[in-house]
């Protein structure tokens, strides 16, 4: 990043106020770096996460907007948690995400909210295809001692709980759905899964879209409305 | 108190603690180099006289010219146009202010419009901070020297002042930025809240030169991001050191106070927190005795009063046994005087310790070449402690270590190591001594022809000795003597000198055993052929 060649920026052709307005960019930082010691992602490409504090107080956009280390941070939000100037690292991260116009958003995440928005899960997964995988898995479980009778509940009407469910689950991994199914029925829960608007996982979140993150929230709180359930289990 | 308390300064401190004094029904004395007396009247009882207790005297333009006598009883002379001021006080607060010296130099800059010390933007920004609008200001802070954190503070209330005017920036270049003070870290958020920037230095440093247009440039490398910047400000404002009054050195001189490698009249050693000097009954309070704020040193003025009540509270003095000189064999040549770090040896038609001064560490005592001062009872107790562990020492097998330990430090440490079960040698004899300076060589000789196989004087650390300097008689008497046992063929190993603080229990068990085994792999001195009298060397 730095080039000796280059010559000096000059501060006032910076707008170092540009962020001023974002709630948690105050930049407090002592740098001290345990946000750096922390972060699984430190050194990658030249990361760091006091960078991104620092770049955001001096409002140098161009850097943070086209560069690709903000999209190399998980998001664990560990920096966070360390931080002893209470930085609220991920949400300037997320700031920073949001800049970027959404047709250079990465790949793989921009298709995710592009289809979620579009179908109501990141996978594009159609309807028919999640009901036979969810009714599959739950009589591959139903063979399991002790669970005999299990059924799968979808858009049971009046359930106590509804719970969401991440892409993964339905598509690589989905021996884990089995691990709440067992808990809901061995604790006699009245419970159920939608077969619209079921995806928990949020990349509006990851990629700084509040409007997208808006959309699918908006969407599981109308199935709430819809089969009037009150409470939410959203494990993401 | 029979007599009053002399202030030393005008300042604010200065002032605080003689209103404090006389609200307490004591008598003073202002004594101030500078301001009109009218003035200092005015500012020391305000309005109403009623409201005074004690009684008051005010003495403006004038300088210590001499001061003679000890707690209780100072005798202090004073000139003014010529005359001369003679006074007797029990006891001397001195709450002289400090000054400032800019570092212009340090960056190899000049005063001009364009560059100012911190005190003149100080002054300018309070004048008129109308003109600072749509300026661009640079901040030095610490980049040629360690900052000072009253400093840091000064910089950040300015920079959070100049983002409330409009089109202003504050820019503050740098080093360590120390936060550890009260509020600091709060005024540090809102001055970034604010909009000001600080650049932080650990590795390189800003260029400052003349722009083309007669303007500055300082050019520098953003450490964090990499990147560099130019900023072409329209005023530089560079830092500032605090400094002692030089006042406060002719002050030392004439009181025989110790003072720090800046020059405040306090040395780093915790035993004169908060106000006290090595003289008992003369304080330093507030600026006079460390650079801190104005805030701080009001504050402090507290300590100073307290300090000075404390002084006529017989309740609060520890009993000490203090040092006496047997005239008789005194022979005037004032080691006592000059070693003494207390100041408490009087010169008179006979040399003479002043007990109310006195700390008992008994340096004089073991320096004294005539052993002409006895410390109470302590030297004779230490004899007989020595003479009653003689038949042990030379009965035991495993080789008996007599260890002088420091009351304030090792003594501690040894008690502590025993409660908390440390192991410690099987044949250590611990002698508890006042201070580590009353261990005088000959005592350590005293306890080698007892039949100890090694002394070991545990002191306090460096600069944390009570007595500023019985810890270096110590290691420098044992140094001494460690080389004329190896000159007489005696293994100078046998007499160590090592520090310890009170809570250090482990390190005492560890440096006892250690010296116990390095003396196991000495010959026993029974064993070997040691000369009546030392071999004679001919140095032709």
């Amino acid at each position: 990043m730095s080039d000796k060649t280059k010559l000096p920026t000059d501060i006032k052709a910076l707008d170092c106020d540009r962020f001023s307005s974002w709630p948690y960019s105050q930049d407090v930082c002592l740098t001290c770096g345990l946000c750096a010691s922390v972060c699984p992602a430190s050194g990658i490409d030249g990361f760091d996460p006091r960078k991104i504090v620092r770049l955001t107080a001096l409002g140098v956009d161009k850097e943070i907007v086209e560069a690709r280390w903000p999209w190399i941070c998980t998001m664990c939000a560990k920096c966070e948690y360390l931080c002893p100037m209470d930085i609220d690292i991920p949400n300037i991260m997320r700031g920073i995400r949001s800049l970027r116009d959404r047709e250079h958003v990465p790949g793989i995440l921009h298709k995710g909210v592009d289809a979620a928005l579009r179908t109501g899960n990141n996978l594009g997964l159609p309807k028919d295809d999640f009901i036979f995988i969810v009714q599959d898995v739950a009589e591959e479980l139903a063979e399991e001692p002790g669970f005999e009778a299990f059924e799968v509940p979808i858009d049971k009407k009046g359930a106590n709980i509804l719970s969401t469910i991440h892409n993964k689950l339905v598509n690589t991994h989905t021996e884990d759905l089995k691990h709440w199914w067992k808990i809901f029925h061995a604790a006699g829960e009245n419970w159920t899964i939608t077969s619209d608007a079921w995806e928990g996982t949020s990349w509006g979140f990851f990629t700084g879209d509040d409007a997208a993150m808006k959309t699918m929230a908006g969407r599981i709180v109308e199935q709430l409305e819809t089969l009037e359930i009150k409470n939410l289990l959203w494990p993401e | 108190m029979p007599f009053p308390t002399l202030i030393i300064g005008s300042g604010a401190c200065a002032l605080a603690v003689a209103r404090q004094l006389v609200s307490q029904g004591c008598s003073i004395i202002l004594a101030a180099r500078d301001g009109s007396h009218n003035d200092l009247e005015k500012r020391l009882v305000g309005q109403s006289k009623t409201a005074v207790d004690g009684s008051i005297e005010v003495f403006s333009g004038v300088q210590l010219d001499a001061c003679s006598g000890f707690v209780g009883r100072f005798e202090t002379a004073f000139v003014k146009n010529g005359k001369k001021l003679l006074r007797q006080v029990a006891s001397i607060v001195i709450a002289e202010d400090s000054r400032r010296k800019d570092h212009l130099e340090d960056y190899a800059l000049k005063a001009s419009p364009s560059v100012r010390s911190l005190s003149k933007f100080a002054q300018d920004l309070k004048n008129d901070s109308s003109v600072f609008t749509e300026k661009q200001i640079v901040f030095l802070n610490g980049l040629t020297r360690e900052s000072d954190p009253v400093i840091a503070a000064e910089i950040m209330h300015h920079a959070r002042a100049l983002q409330a005017l409009a089109g202003s920036r504050a820019h503050v270049m740098t080093c360590n930025l120390k936060v550890a003070g009260s509020g600091l870290e709060a005024l540090y958020r809102e001055a970034k809240a604010a909009g000001a920037l600080f650049f932080k230095f650990s590795d390189s440093l800003p260029t400052i030169r003349r722009a083309d247009n007669d303007g500055w440039e300082v050019e520098f490398i953003d450490e964090v991001t990499a990147h560099s910047y130019r900023i072409t400000p329209d005023l530089i404002v560079v830092d500032e050191t605090i400094v002692p009054s030089a006042y406060l050195a002719r002050l030392a001189r004439i009181m025989g106070l110790d003072i720090d490698s800046a020059g405040f009249l306090q040395t780093e050693n915790v035993h004169r927190l908060p106000v006290l000097t090595n003289r008992r009954g003369i304080l330093a309070v507030g600026p006079a005795r460390a650079a801190m704020s104005a805030d701080d040193s009001i504050t402090e003025a507290a300590c100073g009063t307290l300090a000075v009540l404390a002084l006529g509270n017989t309740e609060l003095h520890r009993v000490i046994e203090h040092a006496e000189i047997n005239s008789g064999r005194c022979i005037r040549c004032l080691t006592c005087y000059r070693l003494c770090p207390y100041g408490s040896i009087k010169r008179g038609q006979r040399i003479e310790v002043a007990a109310e001064a006195c700390a008992g560490c008994g340096i004089c005592f073991a320096e004294c070449p005539r052993q002409a001062i006895r410390l109470g009872n302590v030297d004779a107790e230490i004899e007989d402690h020595l003479c009653t562990c003689a038949v042990r020492l030379r009965e035991d097998n495993d080789p008996a270590i007599v260890a002088f330990c420091c009351s304030r430090s090792a003594a501690q440490a040894n008690e502590l190591a025993t409660k908390t079960g440390r192991q410690t040698p099987a044949n250590l004899y611990v002698v508890t001594v006042p201070c580590a300076g009353t261990v005088s060589t000959a005592f350590i000789l005293e306890a080698l022809s007892q039949g100890a196989a090694g002394v070991m004087v545990l002191t306090c650390h460096d600069g944390n000795c009570h007595s500023e300097t019985g810890n270096q008689h110590a290691r420098r008497r044992i140094e001494h003597l460690s080389g004329l046992l190896d000159l007489i063929g005696h293994d100078g190993d046998r007499v160590a000198v090592n520090t310890l603080a009170a809570n250090m229990e482990t390190e005492f068990g560890q440096i006892t055993r250690r010296f116990a085994r390095n003396l196991q792999q000495m010959e026993k001195p029974s064993d070997r052929n040691i000369p009546s009298q030392p071999e004679v060397i001919d140095e032709r």
